[in-house]
């Protein structure tokens, strides 16, 4: 069992420097968690510290019943991928992937048959009398995987695996990267600023940013539910459009459109309605469709096959739609749609995106 | 669709990699029964099965070690005989010669040696003869007398012949086990499939 308890953990350097604050996740054995945000969010420096690579300035950190806050790295029964795989250049496959077992005194039988197994689940039989330099980038972000598979470890973490490698290789790497916790069975925490990998590869998602952790959720929920501005524009392919408004009467109005708004909705704004106040709508672009409320120029198309992304402005605002099927729209050209506000997201206004917070229904 | 499903999809090694169905990596591989120091030395010089495998992957280092041990000694006994000699002439430059090219053999014969390299072994066993013959050269300098004193004492030219003796028994040694360990993995490898990097 691999149960992790993260309980305030934090971040602070010798410089004063907050990498992490209050960062708390209770990790269910064999969960896939995907740590994911901009670059500089903090996201590696936690790991680090489940790592055992970085000390924990606060907070306690369990693995099962046992305290590891203060443990060593060697101690905590933790395997760790690196981005830049970190292999040992002077020594072929097979003994990179059996060195750790050689270190702990291990029988070589059982390294052997270890590191075969871990190898044949790899496709890495072919190349253990080769040294690093001999192998393609794939090749070596799956021996830095067979290293740690071999350990049989409580816990793996990955810290942004796939960045070193070409598109096409990383799609395919991330789709083995999940059979391959289905076959192990085994917790993973993986960190990405890839917020497409996230979506694929995560039962639980934490955004974060800035050190602070803004949602905890499933894929669903984080893109559908998004607790704040930052979390709903991070995560999504395009991103999502955000207009800055106010409720009048049954109409959220703004500055270059006005949009009808439903009972449910007028509801959940009901604070916001005739009041002055700002509020701030988020709409997917695949919840934008041709209708007749607002009225977008398409400047470029890009048609995708069965759906098409629309690039526009509307009063000067980017924006983008996704709608279904093959367009020809020449560009400049005006075209008017309507938002699908049930779907739709609504934000109060903050100094910035992680202080914008999701308007949700009051529970009575 | 079920079809589909049945197939055997096979991947292309070069960019991706399937995870294959395979030896249970969590297995608990560590039943396997401790082993006694007889049992480990009948082992190392008779390799099986799982052993046999392993020779594929991993170097002699046995060997390596050994010749290693055997130049040591060597460069040791010679030490000692030039610290003392007072007597510099032809037969003592061309032991100096003989001694370089030991040395220099030596490095290229663990290197090689390492490698499963046959021939490699039967040259340890000609550096060991070579390392006996260089005891002639310390009797020649046990026999020079200085002021009726000799200059190699008896304490000394004992020392001097045990090191030679080691040294050459290093170089035996290590030939033998890397015949009977690259004769092990030649063997394997006859029954498997060619696979770059294999060392014989």
């Amino acid at each position: 069992m691999a149960t992790l308890s993260l309980k305030n953990i934090s971040k602070i350097y010798d410089s004063g420097n907050l990498a992490v604050e209050d960062f708390n996740i209770e990790i269910a054995d064999g969960e896939f968690i995907v740590i994911v945000g901009p670059s500089g969010c903090g996201k590696s420096t936690t790991l680090r510290m489940i790592a055992g690579l970085e000390s924990i300035s606060g907070g306690t950190f369990k693995i099962g019943d046992r305290d590891v806050t203060h443990v060593a790295a060697k101690d905590r029964d933790i395997a760790m991928v690196f981005q830049n795989y970190a292999l040992y250049g002077n020594m072929t496959v097979y003994q990179n992937m059996g060195f750790s077992l050689i270190l702990k005194k291990v029988d070589p039988e059982i390294i052997h048959k270890k590191v075969m197994a871990a190898a044949k689940m790899l496709g890495l039989t072919q190349q253990l009398n080769k040294k690093p330099k001999a192998l393609s980038g794939g090749q070596r972000q799956r021996v830095a995987m067979g290293r740690a598979i071999v350990r049989s470890p409580k816990v793996f973490l990955f810290d942004e695996p796939l960045s070193n490698l070409d598109a096409k290789l990383r799609t395919s790497m991330r789709r083995e990267v999940k059979l391959l916790h289905q076959k192990l069975g085994t917790t993973m925490i993986y960190v990405t600023h890839d917020q497409s990998e996230a979506l694929t590869l995560a039962d639980r998602i934490v955004v974060m940013s800035m050190g602070h952790v803004q949602q905890i959720g499933t894929p669903l929920e984080i893109y559908s539910d998004p607790n704040n501005m930052f979390v709903a524009d991070f995560i999504g392919t395009p991103p999502m459009n955000f207009f800055i408004g106010q409720v009048k009467g049954d109409s959220f109005i703004t500055e270059s459109f006005e949009h009808k708004l439903n009972a449910e909705t007028l509801d959940l704004l009901h604070d916001y309605v005739d009041s002055g106040k700002d509020v701030i709508l988020g709409i997917r672009p695949e919840n934008i469709r041709f209708g007749s409320e607002v009225h977008m120029r398409v400047d470029l198309v890009e048609n995708l096959g069965p759906t098409s992304l629309l690039h526009g402005t509307i009063s000067g605002q980017n924006v983008i739609a996704k709608v279904k099927g093959w367009q020809e729209i020449p560009s400049g050209e005006d075209r008017t749609f309507d938002f699908d506000l049930k779907s739709a997201c609504f934000f109060t206004v903050g100094d910035i995106k992680e202080h914008s917070y999701r308007i949700r229904k009051k529970e009575n | 669709m079920a079809d589909k499903k049945d197939e055997k999809v096979v991947m292309p090694d070069e960019n991706l990699f399937a995870v294959q169905e395979s030896a249970d990596v969590a297995e608990n591989f560590d039943d396997i029964p401790k082993k006694s120091l007889k049992d480990k030395i009948v082992i190392y010089f008779r390799p099986e099965g799982t052993q046999r495998e392993i020779l594929r992957y991993k170097g002699n280092s046995v060997s390596q070690l050994l010749v290693f041990f055997g130049l040591a000694c060597f460069i040791a006994g010679f030490s000692t005989i030039y610290g003392y000699i007072t007597t510099v002439d032809f037969v003592t430059g061309l032991n100096i010669l003989f001694g370089i090219l030991i040395l220099l053999f030596s490095f290229l014969c663990s290197q090689e040696m390492k490698n499963y390299k046959n021939a490699w072994n039967i040259v340890s066993f000609v550096l060991g003869g070579l390392v006996l013959l260089d005891m002639l050269y310390a009797i020649y300098t046990h026999n020079q007398v200085k002021a009726d004193i000799r200059v190699l004492d008896d304490l000394r030219f004992t020392v001097v012949l045990v090191l030679y003796i080691i040294g050459a028994a290093a170089y035996v040694v290590a030939g033998i086990i890397g015949l009977i360990r690259t004769k092990a993995l030649k063997e394997y490898l006859a029954t498997q499939a060619y696979m770059e990097g294999d060392r014989v």
